[in-house]
């Protein structure tokens, strides 16, 4: 039984290989997760861009520096060119002739409020005699950080499920599936290596896009307890696909109608409150992505609630999934392959 | 003209078949009902301070801030919500006093900010600083537009225009895989037939999806012929560039990791849409871009009429490079290949 597992999933890795595909599954989600930590300074703080022209009193520009990011600019017309392009930068002039020292904030009318109030707010309190004192709560990573760290993760698990369903779907086209079928291989041997290959791809992929995000210092018993949460989503999605898609055309149907329930509806659960989030509560997805999130808390526990919750609303629905794959698949009695 | 029909009625077929038209419906009408019901029009939040205020301070009576009567609670909040500053008012004038309670991950912008923030607060106890500042604006004060309608540009860019990237690289897939190509090279239709046609499909079906959104989200927009012709426009290219990238691919499991990482790029402008002071000019190179930013000043006016004409023009140009090099692709690798 095992040998006949391990020759499934040796054809698996050997032709994913061959057609590269073992290549993308890898660099994908690490590329991914590079891109990720590229753009978490911009994502994670409100940041504001000052273009000042170069005759506005000094203390201005220090002022503003304080604050945010200041552009000296060499004219007024370059300042005003400035502000009206299509991000929100306030430009800040030198006051009206005779009043140098009232600087003169420039904006489009258009941009968010609180970038319209920051300037002002800036250049009012510059000088003003407060006594502020600053102490850090060394509290760890923001918020976002960890929820962007538990999504990314999520998908990556979920793209090792996918990969699985288009190679079922590429046996299916190639005709290697009838050759199983009429093979002395049991469908659960079949299964048995495909989510072999699923989970360890995924698993290993999950924790080491975690990793780049987030950096070495994680609870890594509490993050790999997490991904195994995140199986059931998995491997359903990626069943799914292998179960009713009959072509590419309507895998990539599948794909794009699924993919949004997948990923998006856990995006909810951190926002909704009340009513809204009750129906969360039945989606195995909802509570992968909670576990992970907790599981990227600094010093986190491991998330034994959130994994058994995953456990319970995911696995009854990739027990009905492997049914309809097996009788799809050609493996149930008088089926045949698809 | 002859080829083109019957070439379209295939496509057409294909695609129907392939339940292109019924999922980018249900998906619209599932983006279109969350957006019109489930997203509010308008958030109201306390802002990412909270504030502990021990002197009775004026600005804050009635303001729109989350404020606690004790140190304990103001700590135990912080802890609750590690994406909120602690902000503590003591002393009085004149020796007026902040202490800012970090989380730790803060920049040294962030510190600027609110260390400025609270100052202003005191000013308006008789606190003075050097001389404040006056405003004039470049433009007309554009109201902040309703939450729940800014999601409809934002998903013209990531669904509707992406929607043409996938559809077409899978149709071309499917007939690679299938052989159809190999009949259609011995008929007589043209290379720019069997491009035009696929193009004309699925940019159709992605406009009615668009239009399905626009339907329950903003009827009052509708019909809008310049919102059309920037989708349209962006559609056809993105489809264009599907097909072009798919020709390089045999089947979708080796076209998926592509078809990711054009999705993520696709997506990138939203990260300026969302947040308009993160700069990230370059992004405005990307085709959804155009699209997102123009279809926001088509529905949600923000004083940036030349936004449209510019998109518009761009689309255009974009358009007829991918119309050039996709027909010229097409025919190098799949028309003449045997």
């Amino acid at each position: 039984m095992l040998r006949r597992i391990l020759s499934v999933v040796r054809k698996d890795v050997v032709s994913g290989g061959r057609d590269s595909i073992v290549t993308y599954l890898v660099i994908s989600p690490l590329v991914l997760a590079f891109g990720f930590r590229l753009l978490l300074p911009v994502l994670e703080e409100p940041h504001v861009t000052y273009a000042v022209a170069a005759d506005a009193p000094a203390w201005v520009a220090d002022a503003l520096d304080s604050a945010g990011t200041v552009v000296t600019l060499p004219t007024e017309a370059a300042v005003r060119a400035r502000v009206l392009q299509l991000d929100d930068v306030p430009g800040v002039l030198a006051g009206y002739p005779g009043v140098e020292e009232l600087p003169r904030v420039l904006l489009q009318g258009n941009e968010a409020p609180w970038v319209q109030a920051t300037p002002g707010i800036v250049l009012d309190a510059a000088g003003a005699d407060v006594d502020v004192e600053i102490e850090s709560l060394d509290a760890g990573p923001p918020r976002l950080r960890r929820i962007l760290a538990s999504l990314l993760a999520f998908t990556v698990l979920l793209m090792g499920g996918v990969a699985i369903g288009l190679l079922v779907l590429e046996e299916k086209e190639s005709k290697t599936l009838r050759a199983y079928v009429i093979s002395p291989l049991r469908f659960s041997e079949y299964l048995m290596a495909k989510i072999a290959v699923a989970t360890s791809v995924s698993l290993v992929l999950g924790l080491a896009s975690t990793a780049i995000l987030l950096g070495t210092s994680l609870s890594w018993g509490a993050l790999l307890i997490a991904s195994i949460a995140a199986l059931p989503a998995a491997l359903l999605l990626g069943f799914l696909i292998a179960a009713i898609a009959e072509d590419q055309v309507a895998a990539i149907a599948i794909l794009k109608s699924l993919l949004f329930f997948f990923t998006s509806l856990p995006v909810a659960g951190f926002f909704a409150t009340g009513l809204w989030a009750m129906p969360l509560n039945l989606l195995t997805n909802h509570h992968a992505v909670q576990a992970l999130y907790a599981a990227v808390a600094p010093g986190a526990a491991v998330p034994w609630g959130s994994m058994a919750l995953s456990l319970a609303t995911g696995l009854p629905l990739v027990a009905l999934t492997v049914r309809l794959m097996r009788r799809k698949l050609g493996f149930a009695p008088g089926s045949a392959p698809g | 003209m002859r080829a083109l029909r019957s070439q379209l009625r295939l496509d057409a077929r294909t695609a129907y078949r392939g339940k292109f038209l019924h999922v980018t419906v249900g998906m619209a009408l599932v983006f279109g009902l969350l957006i019109r019901f489930a997203v509010p029009a308008q958030i109201e939040g306390g802002g990412s301070e909270l504030i502990q205020d021990a002197v009775g301070l004026k600005a804050l009576n009635g303001a729109m801030t989350q404020l606690v009567s004790t140190e304990a609670e103001l700590r135990g909040g912080l802890v609750e919500n590690p994406d909120l500053v602690g902000v503590q008012f003591f002393g009085s004038v004149p020796t007026p006093r902040v202490r800012l309670l970090l989380q730790g991950h803060e920049s040294e912008d962030l510190r600027g900010l609110s260390a400025a923030t609270a100052t202003r607060v005191w000013m308006e106890e008789g606190v003075t600083s050097r001389t404040g500042h006056v405003v004039e604006l470049l433009g007309p004060q554009v109201p902040p537009a309703p939450l729940n309608e800014t999601f409809l540009p934002l998903l013209y860019g990531l669904d509707t225009v992406i929607l043409g990237f996938l559809f077409a690289g899978v149709m071309v897939l499917q007939e690679k895989a299938h052989g159809t190509v190999r009949f259609y090279r011995a008929s007589p239709g043209s290379t720019s037939a069997y491009v035009a046609s696929k193009v004309l499909v699925v940019t159709g079906i992605a406009l009615v999806g668009a239009g399905v959104m626009t339907a329950l989200v903003r009827p009052d927009a509708l019909p809008n012929l310049r919102l059309l012709a920037l989708l349209a426009l962006a559609t056809a290219s993105l489809s264009l560039l599907g097909m072009g990238i798919a020709i390089f691919y045999d089947n979708l499991s080796r076209f998926f990791y592509p078809m990711a990482a054009a999705g993520i790029v696709l997506s990138l402008p939203m990260i300026r849409y969302g947040l308009p002071s993160a700069g990230l000019e370059w992004t405005r190179w990307i085709p959804t871009h155009g699209v997102m930013f123009g279809a926001r000043e088509l529905l949600l006016p923000a004083g940036r009429p030349e936004l449209v004409t510019t998109s518009l023009g761009y689309l255009l140009a974009v358009f007829l490079t991918a119309a050039a090099a996709g027909t010229a692709i097409v025919h190098g690798r799949l028309m003449r290949r045997i």
